[in-house]
């Protein structure tokens, strides 16, 4: 079949780093192309390619046989490339109709420099009821969930015409509902004539709903096959290169002489708007023990994790660890009692990424003596403590004296959990620890974490990946607006029921009490 | 009631200036460009519309002369932080001190302490609204004044539908708020962040016009006093918001009135009245941030 898109030695580079290395990509008209690989892997650099959003290097693009350059991402749209990006290009403050047409405004016949926002909302309610979405157009979209994003920043390009859909990883923000829902959607668009691309990275969506997959791996394309050919497994091996455990051995050891480790009752704060975004939260968390917390994002984990670890102030309740009341302690205090912080935002919260390794290494430790026995920093103690934790956690860098920023997220990640395992803390909290982590580097960090539970630690980990959370935790949380919704055990759950809760649904036990 | 009619009608006469300089600087604000040279580009137009005024009497002249001055300091502005990337305290700052520099080296080779239009008289330029100008109180506060209050009226109105109604305000508002989304559609951040700088420009050299050219016809060094920064002050508590910030810029008008007619009555200490519309920003500033953290629950810096 004649290919709809395609590109020739499709080369990308950012100084000396090759994002891209001649690339060779096709997909078919009508079809759902996959594109799967690691983080880093060079999908989006190529997406953004073919977008217009980034000039190619080398190597040239072509739309239906023809040579093809576009100088902006209007120019895709033009000639009917759509692109829906990982993080939403919405504007918070502005409603559903303004979004959808931003860029594409609908003027007034007499007045040509006003903007006819009646006209506008018919064509978008009509554009709605065409696709079948359910969504308000004069609702603002600070107000919507993640998931209606999404279907905004899809109507944004089907309102524009476009032939062809590039989706960068549209499910990570989705409950596994929507994330069904989503893929119906999908094969609707292809059934309508649509061409869709959509770059991912879990492997069981790819199977369910592509006709072909691409993998790429360092910038390089690693193999092209047909969906119906291939298997999960064979494609997580191309990806990463050899084989890989996609379970997590986890035997869910119990530790004799349990006792309550951390005592959370009735925790609620409010964001800077006054709006209450952790409401109410209870739970417990006991010693060799994994507490798990599942949602979707923006459910009030980001601020739960935040208030825990002393970097924002509850407004009531309390937090009780070991029997002592440390609600509202901060930070350093926190610390010194025992607990560990693996921050959800790792460059911004866990490390300096202009500072050495060295540095980062003694983050939260600097006030210790044993890096400065006589009041001034001693450079051999540093360094060495840095090569211990470099060794014990096989960190993988380029320049010992260099600044952290040369860390791919992966091994970043690493040197966060060495420095905090090594003040071998009493309580762990892992906020997204494997976010934008490599596979290799996700089996050895889960290790980790289970190893610490079962020489008795105790672990609060907070991830929006469901899976992750399933296959590591003792018991689960589910949080919804700001609360616990409900509480599972993952060993008796499935994760359609834990959707349910991170929907919004309430368990059926609290609803017959 | 003499005295209130005279504060009333020296609130609005005051606020012209730091009206026309928020309308004008909201832009900037609303793109995400924090644009501090409003104080130099309005000096700069206070200067220029002086200077030709000297030598003509052609008011099309002298207003085109100031707004070209004005248009090309915000080309500058507008290249160096927008296309350049620059820091733009440090651009801002440049241009706050080189127009009174500039301004001083003139003075100093002309040899006059500051410039004076003698044909000038500013009872002239006063237009008298025909029924208004009867009515107590709006009388005063709406009729009399000069072209240039009259214009800062006119543009509230202009500048929210601008901001809201065209595709330019929405673009302007996209590049501020969302600038990735503005890129992602194609929309070309770098031409609305200069055209709102330009605008901004283009109402500093109307308030600097009716600064010194309209109500004095005589431009002296540092006549602007800050009204610039007030203006910003305003903006950032309106959030840039065309009637929010406006009532801001009242607020200041009303400061100013206030300084002007109690320090005459004031005899020895009459200075300290002066101070009035700088406590007030400060103090406005305050209550403004105060307000707005008050839910914040974060411990990090903002």
């Amino acid at each position: 079949m004649e290919s709809m898109l395609s590109t020739k030695d499709l080369t990308k580079q950012f100084g000396d780093f090759t994002a891209n290395d001649k690339i060779n990509f096709s997909v078919r008209e009508g079809e759902i192309k996959a594109i799967v690989g690691e983080n880093g892997a060079g999908k989006t650099t190529l997406m953004n390619m073919l977008y217009g959003d980034l000039e190619p290097t080398s190597g040239a693009v072509f739309l239906r046989g023809k040579h093809v350059r576009f100088n902006s991402p209007r120019d895709a749209i033009a000639n009917g490339i759509g692109m829906v990006h990982q993080h939403f290009m919405l504007v918070p403050s502005f409603s559903v109709y303004e979004n959808i047409l931003l860029g594409a405004e609908i003027v007034n016949e007499r007045i040509p420099f006003l903007v006819n926002s009646k006209e506008e909302k018919q064509r978008c309610r009509e554009l709605i009821e065409k696709y079948g979405y359910d969504l308000d157009v004069n609702e603002k979209v600070a107000n919507l969930s993640v998931g209606e994003q999404q279907k905004i920043e899809i109507l944004k390009m089907l309102y524009r015409d476009v032939d062809i859909l590039i989706l960068d990883e549209p499910t990570s923000v989705l409950t596994p509902q929507e994330v069904d829902e989503f893929l119906i959607q999908l094969k609707k668009l292809k059934a309508k004539g649509k061409t869709i691309i959509i770059i991912t990275h879990k492997l069981r969506e790819v199977m369910d709903v592509s006709d072909s997959v691409m993998v790429m791996k360092q910038g390089q394309v690693i193999g092209n096959v047909e969906t119906d050919e291939t298997s999960e497994a064979e494609l997580a091996q191309m990806m990463v290169g050899r084989k890989v455990l996609l379970t997590v051995q986890n035997d869910h050891k119990s530790v004799d002489g349990r006792t309550v480790m951390l005592n959370v009752n009735g925790l609620t704060t409010n964001d800077a708007a006054g709006k209450t975004v952790v409401n109410n939260v209870s739970f417990h968390i006991e010693t060799g023990e994994i507490y798990g917390i599942a949602g979707v994002e923006g459910n009030g984990q980001s601020e739960l994790v935040k208030l825990l670890s002393g970097m924002m102030e509850s407004t009531s309740g309390s937090v009780v660890f070991e029997g002592q009341d440390i609600t509202n302690w901060w930070v350093n205090d926190l610390r010194s009692k025992g607990i560990g912080i693996v921050p959800e935002d790792r460059f911004a919260e866990g490390l300096c990424k202009e500072m050495t390794l060295c540095a980062n290494s003694i983050a939260g430790s600097t006030a210790s003596k044993d890096f400065s026995p006589r009041g001034v920093f001693s450079t051999k103690r540093i360094r060495d403590h840095c090569q211990t934790l470099i060794d014990e956690y096989r960190i993988r860098i380029a320049d010992f004296d260099g600044n952290v920023s040369q860390l791919s997220g992966g091994n970043a990640q690493k040197l966060i959990i060495a420095r905090e395992m090594f003040k071998s803390p009493k309580l762990l909290i892992a906020c997204q620890p494997t976010r934008g982590v490599d596979i290799g580097a996700i089996e050895f960090i889960h290790r980790q974490i289970i190893d610490f539970r079962d020489k008795g630690g105790a672990v609060l980990l907070v991830s929006s990946e469901l899976s992750e959370v399933l296959s590591l935790a003792d018991r689960v949380g589910v949080m919804y607006k700001g609360g616990i919704i409900g509480e599972v055990d993952p060993q008796q759950t499935t994760e359609t029921e834990v959707g349910l809760l991170m929907a919004g649904a309430a368990p059926r036990t609290e609803a017959t009490a | 009631m003499d005295l209130l009619n005279r504060i009333l009608y020296d609130a609005v006469y005051h606020m012209t200036p730091i009206l026309l300089c928020v309308l004008g600087g909201l832009f900037a604000y609303k793109a995400g460009v924090l644009n501090i040279a409003l104080e130099g580009m309005m000096l700069a137009g206070s200067f220029i519309s002086v200077l030709v005024a000297m030598y003509t009497q052609n008011a099309l002249l002298i207003y085109l002369s100031s707004i070209f001055v004005c248009v090309v300091l915000g080309l500058v502005f507008a290249f160096l932080a927008v296309n350049k990337r620059g820091n733009v305290i440090i651009i801002g700052l440049a241009i706050n001190m080189i127009i009174p520099a500039v301004a001083g080296f003139v003075l100093q080779t002309m040899g006059v302490p500051n410039l004076t239009a003698k044909w000038i008289n500013p009872a002239m330029f006063r237009i008298d609204i025909p029924l208004i100008k009867d009515i107590p109180i709006l009388g005063r506060l709406f009729s009399g004044h000069p072209l240039g209050t009259y214009i800062s009226f006119f543009m509230i109105f202009v500048a929210a539908v601008l901001l809201y109604k065209t595709k330019f305000g929405i673009y302007t508002r996209v590049v501020g708020e969302r600038p990735l989304a503005a890129k992602s559609l194609g929309i070309r951040s770098n031409l609305y962040a200069t055209l709102a700088i330009l605008i901004g420009a283009l109402l500093c050299a109307v308030a600097g016009l009716n600064l010194s050219y309209e109500r004095l016809g005589i431009y002296t060094n540092g006549m602007t006093a800050g009204r610039g920064f007030i203006a910003i002050a305003a903006i950032y508590c309106g959030k840039g918001e065309p009637v929010k910030s406006s009532l801001y810029a009242f607020i200041f008008g009303i400061a100013r009135a206030l300084a002007i007619n109690l320090s005459i009555r004031a005899g020895g200490v009459a200075a300290l009245f002066d101070i009035i519309p700088y406590l007030l920003m400060i103090i406005i500033l305050a209550i403004n941030s105060g307000f707005q953290i008050r839910n914040y629950r974060m411990r990090t810096y903002w």
